[in-house]
This record gives C-alpha cells, structure tokens and sequence, in this order.
C-alpha cells in the first residue's frame, strides 16, 4: 500500500464584498458572521461549479500537472447549482479532464469537502487513481436578518497524488449532536438554531474531541478545521487545545465558507515548518465530525486567487440569491398580454367585430378592409354568441397547460347573416364531451382564461357545445377529455 | 419558359432527417458540397453570381437573425448578393421562383437556391407539430392550434362530406413510405401499412403520428442559369419552364369552405398556362404532402384528379411508381421529411433526378415533365414550378 499525500493547493474568493457594516445597518443586533469585517460575495454569474472551476485551475497551475494527468475528480458542496445533475461533471468538462476520468459528487453536508480528501487519499492508496484532484466549493446563504445570513463563497482545490509532500495519515470520524443548521428540500437560505455558545460548546467542542481522541492527537501543531468563521475557530481552538496556533492559521479572514472551510485552513496550515504534524478536520451540528492526521512531509506549493473587491451593498447581497428579483427582459418570441399588440387586438376581449356596410359581412375581429367584398365601410358590432361547428379537430399533441390534451380546436360559424369569408371564428372548445363534437355541433361562446404572460391574465373567447336532444345524458357531468382518457 | 429561359445545371441535398450531430452551417455545407460533386467539375464556385437562401423557422428556432450573410459565411461566398426568402413551407419554391426571375431578367447568368432548416433541435412539443409561429392575437391562432389542424380541418370536413374515409389517407402515408424506401436521402425509410397508420398514437384526431411529417433536419441547393448557357455546365440540362404562386386568406375562419385550397389551385392554373401544358402532360410529381390529407387535396387542387375523386384516383394506383402519374416517388414529406425551407428546393433536387433518369430504384420511366407543389401555412400561400427535361 502506497501512501498518498497533497501536492498542491489554491482557492478563489470571488471580488464582491458585503460589508458586516452594511449587513448591521439593516439588521442591527444581530450576532455573527464574528470577527470578520466582509464576506465574499459570488456575483450574479458565479456560482459553484465556475469557482470550483477557478480553484481547480489555480491547483492544476501550482502544481505544474496537466490535466490529461487527473483521473478523479471530487465535488464537495452544500450549494450545487442542481439538486440532481452532477456539478462535478460540469467542472470536469470546463477543465478539460480526460472523459474516462471518475466523478464524485459530495453535497449536502459541511463535513463533505474533508470526506473528499479522505475518499481520494484512500482512493490514490488503493492503486485507484493516480492524481486526484478534490475542490470544495460554495455560495451560501441564510435567511435574511440571522446570524447565519452571510455565509461567505469561494472554492479551495487539492491534488492529491501517492507523492504529495503533505501527507494524509489517519483518519477517524464521530457521529454527535443534534443539527442546528439545516437546509430544507427546495429552499435557499439555511435555517438555524439561534444559540451560538449552545451550538460550539455543546455540539462542536464534543465532536471536535472525539475526533481527536480517536486519532490520538494530544500533540499537534495545527488544527485546520471548519466550517467556522473566525470567532468560532478562535474560541474552539482555544477550549479543546490551547496551545495549539489555530487561530492563526487562516489565510484571511472569510466567514463560514461550508464544506470548503477545512480546505481554506489547511491551505493556511501547509506553510508550517517541515516535519511538524496537525489535524484536518470538518464538523457538523448533527453529523459530528471527520479529520485525519496531516504530516507536512515537505513546502508544497499554494496559490490564492483574490481578484480586486467590488463592494456589495445589501439589496445587491439579496438579488444575488434571487431573494429580491429584477424585471425579467420580455421575450421577443412569447406574446405578452401588456404589449402594443394586445392594446390593437382590444375589441377581441369584447367580441366586437365590424359589419360591412356594403355586403354585410360581419369580420370578427374587425378589419379594415372587408374580409368579403373588400369595403372598407362598416360599423362595429358584438359578434352573436353562439354557432355551429364548421370543423374541428381533437388535438393529442398540443402545447397548451393547464389544460389537459387533448383539447379540441374548430371553426365556428357564429349564428345569422356573416357573409362567405365572415361570420366565422376560430376557438378552442371547453366543457364538453368530446365524443359528442361533431361538425354542425350548436355551440355556445364562454369567455375564458386563455393564458398568463408574466402572470397577467389573457382572457378571450373559447365555444361549448349546446347538448341537443338524445344525448344530454352522456354530457352531463363529462369533463373535457374524459370520455376519450 | 420563364422569360429568356431558365434551366437547372446541378441538384444536391444532405440526407434528410434526425441530425442531431450536424449544426444549421453543417447542413448547408453538406449541401453545397453534394451540389458541387454532382455537377462534375463543370461549374466553377467562384462563377456562381448571386443566391437565395431559404430558411423558414431561423429566428424561432436559433434565436438569431437569418440573413444573406448566413449563407454568405459559411461557403465563404460573400461579398456576393445573397436574399433571404421566408414564406412559410413555400419559401423554398419561392426562392427558386424569385431566382430564376432574376435570371429570366438578365440580371445574373448562374446562380445559387439554396434551402435549410435545422428543426430537431426542439422537442415534440415545441415543434410545429405543437405549435405554430404565434403572434398576439386571440382569433386567428386560437388557443391549442396547431400544425397538423391546419389540415387536419380538412379531413374532418372531407370525412363528413363522405368524399375520403380514414383509410385513404392512412393508403397516402403507405404509398409514400413504400416510395422513400427506395430513396437513400429519405427520413422515414421503413414500410408501414394502413393498420399500422390507424393504430399510431394521434396527433390531432383523425390524423395519427403516421399521417404526419417528422420534424426534419435537411438542407438542398440547385444551380440555375440562363438557358442558352446550360450546355457550358451539364450534358443533362433540365428547363425550369413555369412557376405559378398564389395566396389566399392568412386564418381557417376566413375560409369559405374546407375540403379545397384556392391557392394551390391558382397557383398551378398559372404554371401550367406559363408552361403551356395541363395536369395530363405532367410526368411526375412532388407534392405537399406534409399530412397525408394534403396529398388528397393536392389531386384535386392541381387536377389530377376531378373534385371529390381524390380516393378513388389513389386507390387506382396513378399516384404510385408505375402509375400514370407517380406521386412524390421521393417519399414526400411524410417519409423523406420536411426540413421547412429546404423542402421545395429538395422537391426540385427530385425532378431533376427524375427528369436527367438518375433517380436509381425509384425512377419514372421516360419522365420528362416534373411538377413541384410546395404549400405555406393552411393553404396561405402555394408556389407550383414546373421543369422538362432538356
């Protein structure tokens, strides 16, 4: 069994900047992220998969491979752009990777960027893989006016080789606690049990212990553990082992940066003297913790992408997570029920057509010019409500929801003198048992939904048909569509 | 004769069908390459003066602007005057009609018509079987419209007047697929029987998935010139010797009745007149058979038939390859596609054929006069060319 260890390491912290300041302004009195002053903040075009992408770049960079050379890739996150889709397979394609190469995904916990180190140590130990390349990457959020609202983004990024200098050594988990941070199904923002001291002292303090028991360190120069902003580092560090410089080891000050938080401190942590040893380590309220034994066998390169800050005041911190949302640009395909065509299109809503004059064609919609003999005099006129089939069809494949298909679509020829060209619309028929359609069906007009641009509601004109007599029977009670389901 | 004479020098198109794997500059290459390797190193590109582009669903589809330049880019052909014709299912028809004028006119000696359509990178449901180009009015695309209704009002109306049953159509769709087996360009190669029509999943009732087109990927080009000229380019010339167009009403419910289509009848009444012949001197056809009930109407509509005789002139064989007058002996719409601003062009690629006696397996005996009916919309608009052997 060969050993493995990490080559090379980088992050990315994308520019934005909200400031605690600004954060305080509008919600003053609430505690945390502590000791930092700003958190990174991802910009509208950003998001896991392209600061992984960043981190994993700046990796491939520092430690000189290329990326014909990578055959695992491992996706640590909480906040993937998909719920279901791999997110590693989007960074593996921007990369570049060989198509053979294998892809992890791990998403959901905090503890996943450290499980990831572990999964490609033991991954490259078994003969596996040979150069793995492990990125924790996130964008979080929480719900606006807690403690846990500003949570920070970036991505850290690790090749992991049987020759990397930083050794992976043990590696020892704990299950403990209750959650006090969750996430439900389908929501953006993390939810939380508002008690800090309850939270560390109680849930993280234990897990962080029995991790260390387990991997029998009472000696260790470095404990590089996350997630945790800089206050919680500071006064953990400081209850499980006071002489231990972790407090020191970040590489600035971010807020809680999720799965990718252990990585952020291990690559603070790797510069240490050559030959001492530390801990990796990840907890979560609720799961516990995972870590494993860091021997700094010898200098690996680092790299720290940090493109210029751009400030982010408050409402921009909210529509960057969609919770404040901009005007969407119209559509230049869709109708929309608010443009100049609907206002044109008006006299529809009203059934108002126009009457020839000369011939005596009723044009629905009005024309201009008659639709029979060209006149171009006439006067308005609402359009009778009710007709005859003059043809149809029972669409299966049809574009149209709520709804359900299939829906029948005819000609119409409205009741009294319309003319050979007027007199007639075309609709779509509701509320009426399609098996009774027939062409010369009696049908009445019912004004209906048609759609909804933007959620404005289109109105307009659909028919239903007139039972007639020897099969009221079957019509009623039989809903569109069903006597054919 | 159109003008001064108009003839075809040369015919190519990519096979037609689910290509998925080529992009819209792919099947306008693959077209133009197949055009220039059928002209046997006769004609020299850079001679080529001017050309007509016809795509029908570019901006719907590729969300983007369908200009002369998207030709023009990709065969590098600019600076060269490149038109871009739409005009629904026709344009391809009409691009060739409006080429061969400016041809007729002594404007340009040679030139280019070329049509493409990239259609299947949509799914079912947001193709034109689902739906149609919709504007923002209420009456005219009412609500569950769709593609195959245009036509599919037709048959309903034809079934009820007792002048067709579901059986005819569904013998259109065998005839034709029976006709595009034997065509290597052809989408739909697979025979199908009448049972097997009837009992595919419908579309929009009485018409089932067999009774419609498949949404088609495809490209086709032809080379035109001035006639006198023809000799310099082919051994084989073909004379474009009429094209008739006509329009209609643009909404169903401003038709004063179904179970016949003015424009296609107008629009052949003209080519014929321009070629100097009738519907009986017509050798072989390519029709509009984008449903099957549309190649019924289509006999009727150009006089192949009489009004009303559509099912009984099928069922006479005429229309079949060995008949008095094959009918879509490509596979038609239904089995070698409709990639919609390619499809009149590609119709022409198949008169050609024809008429040169280079169609292979599925070829008319002694064709010399070929006949293309392209259709826009429900009936809209219909452009009929006309070609005779040279």
């Amino acid at each position: 069994m060969t050993g493995a260890g990490i080559e090379a390491i980088a992050t990315y912290v994308p520019p934005g900047r909200l400031s605690v300041a600004e954060l305080r302004r509008h919600w003053p009195g609430v505690a945390g992220p502590g000791g930092v002053s700003t958190v990174a903040v991802a910009g509208f075009d950003e998001d896991v998969v392209t600061m992984a992408v960043e981190a994993c770049d700046g990796a491939l960079a520092a430690g000189g491979v290329g990326t014909a050379a990578v055959d695992l890739l491992v996706l640590a996150t909480c906040s993937s752009p998909y719920a279901e889709h791999s997110a590693a397979a989007e960074v593996a394609r921007a990369l570049g990777l060989a198509t053979d190469a294998a892809l992890v995904d791990l998403a959901g916990s905090t503890v996943s960027g450290v499980t990831g180190l572990v999964v490609a140590a033991d991954a490259v130990r078994s003969g596996r893989c040979r150069r793995a390349l492990v990125v924790a990457s996130e964008r979080r959020t929480g719900r606006p006016g807690t403690a846990v609202e500003a949570l920070g983004a970036g991505a850290a990024a690790a090749l992991v080789s049987a020759d990397g200098p930083v050794a992976i050594g043990r590696t020892a988990s704990t299950r403990f606690g209750v959650p006090t941070r969750w996430r439900p199904d389908g929501e953006r923002a993390l939810h939380h049990y508002d008690d800090a001291r309850y939270e560390l002292m109680n849930q993280v303090v234990p897990a962080v212990t029995g991790v260390l028991a387990d991997l029998r360190e009472d000696r260790h120069a470095f404990l590089a553990v996350g997630p945790l902003d800089v206050r919680s580092r500071s006064l953990l560090v400081r209850a499980v082992d006071p002489e231990a410089e972790g407090s020191s080891l970040d590489v600035e000050g971010t807020g809680d940066l999720g799965a990718a938080g252990p990585l952020f401190a291990l690559a603070g942590a790797v510069g240490g003297e050559v030959g001492t040893a530390g801990v990796c380590m990840a907890v979560e309220p609720g799961s516990g913790a995972v870590g494993f034994r860091v021997v700094l066998g010898g200098t690996i390169p680092v790299r720290h992408s940090r493109p210029a800050e751009i400030p982010v005041d408050y409402v921009g911190y909210l529509q960057r997570f969609g919770a404040v949302e901009g005007p969407v640009p119209p559509s230049p395909i869709v109708p929309h029920a608010a443009t100049p065509g609907a206002l044109r299109d008006d006299g529809e809503g009203s059934l108002t057509g126009s009457r020839c004059t000369a011939c005596g064609s009723l044009n629905v919609p009005p024309r201009r010019r008659c639709i029979d003999c060209g006149g171009t005099s006439h006067v308005p006129e609402r359009a009778p409500r009710t007709g005859t089939v003059v043809t149809y069809n029972v669409q299966h494949v049809v574009a149209v929801h709520p709804e359900p298909s299939p829906v029948a679509v005819g000609v119409v020829r409205l009741t009294g003198e319309g003319g050979a060209r007027g007199g007639q619309i075309s609709a779509m028929v509701c509320d009426s048992d399609l098996e009774l359609l027939h062409v010369g069906s009696p049908v009445e007009l019912v004004y209906r939904r048609l759609s909804a641009d933007d959620g404005l509601v289109k109105y307009g004109w659909k028919v239903r048909v007139v039972p007639e007599a020897g099969d009221a029977a079957t019509t009623q009670g039989a809903a569109q569509g069903d006597a054919r389901s | 004769m159109i003008g001064s004479g108009v003839s075809i020098v040369g015919a190519g198109m990519v096979p037609f069908g689910e290509r998925f794997e080529a992009s819209y500059e792919d099947l306008l290459l693959d077209a133009w390459d197949a055009l220039l390797v059928g002209t046997d190193g006769r004609v020299d590109p850079d001679r080529i003066e001017a050309a007509w582009l016809s795509t029908a669903l570019g901006g719907l589809i590729r969300r983007e602007a369908v200009t002369g330049a998207s030709l023009a880019d990709p065969l590098g052909f600019y600076p060269r005057p490149v038109t871009r014709v739409e005009n629904a299912c026709a344009g391809g028809s009409d691009a060739v009609r409006n080429a061969a004028f400016a041809v007729a006119a002594g404007v340009y000696d040679l030139v280019l018509v070329l049509g493409v359509e990239k259609m299947r990178d949509l799914p079912t449901r947001a193709s034109l079987i689902a739906q149609r180009g919709t504007m923002s009015h209420l009456w005219w695309h009412p609500r569950g419209a769709t593609s195959p209704y245009l036509f599919g009002q037709h048959a309903t109306t034809m079934m009820a007047e007792g002048r067709i049953t579901r059986e005819d159509m569904a013998r259109v769709s065998v005839k034709n697929h029976d006709h595009g087996r034997l065509n290597p360009n052809a989408f739909m190669r697979k025979p199908v029987s009448v049972e097997q029509v009837l009992a595919s999943p419908p579309v929009c009732e009485p018409l089932t998935v067999l009774d419609c087109c498949p949404t088609t990927d495809g490209a086709a080009a032809v080379l035109l010139c001035r006639s006198e000229l023809a000799g310099r380019f082919t051994d084989g010339p073909v004379e474009l010797v009429a094209s008739g167009l006509a329009t209609d009403t643009m909404y169903s419910h401003t038709k004063p009745v179904f179970g016949a289509q003015d424009a296609p009848t107008r629009a052949a009444a003209a080519a014929y007149k321009m070629a100097g012949i009738g519907p009986c001197d017509v050798d072989v056809a390519e029709l509009h058979d984008c449903f099957t009930v549309a190649e019924l109407l289509a006999y009727e509509d150009l006089g192949f038939c009489e009004r009303g005789a559509s099912a009984a002139w099928l069922a006479s064989g005429a229309p079949a390859l060995g008949g008095s007058l094959p009918c879509n002996p490509s596979g038609g719409l239904l089995s070698k596609g409709h990639p919609i601003g390619a499809t009149g062009v590609a119709q022409l690629c198949e008169v050609f054929w024809q008429l040169r006696g280079e169609a292979g397996d599925r070829q008319v005996d002694g064709a010399s006069i070929g006949l293309t009916h392209n259709v826009g919309g429900n009936g809209q608009v219909c452009c009929v060319n006309i070609a005779r052997r040279g």
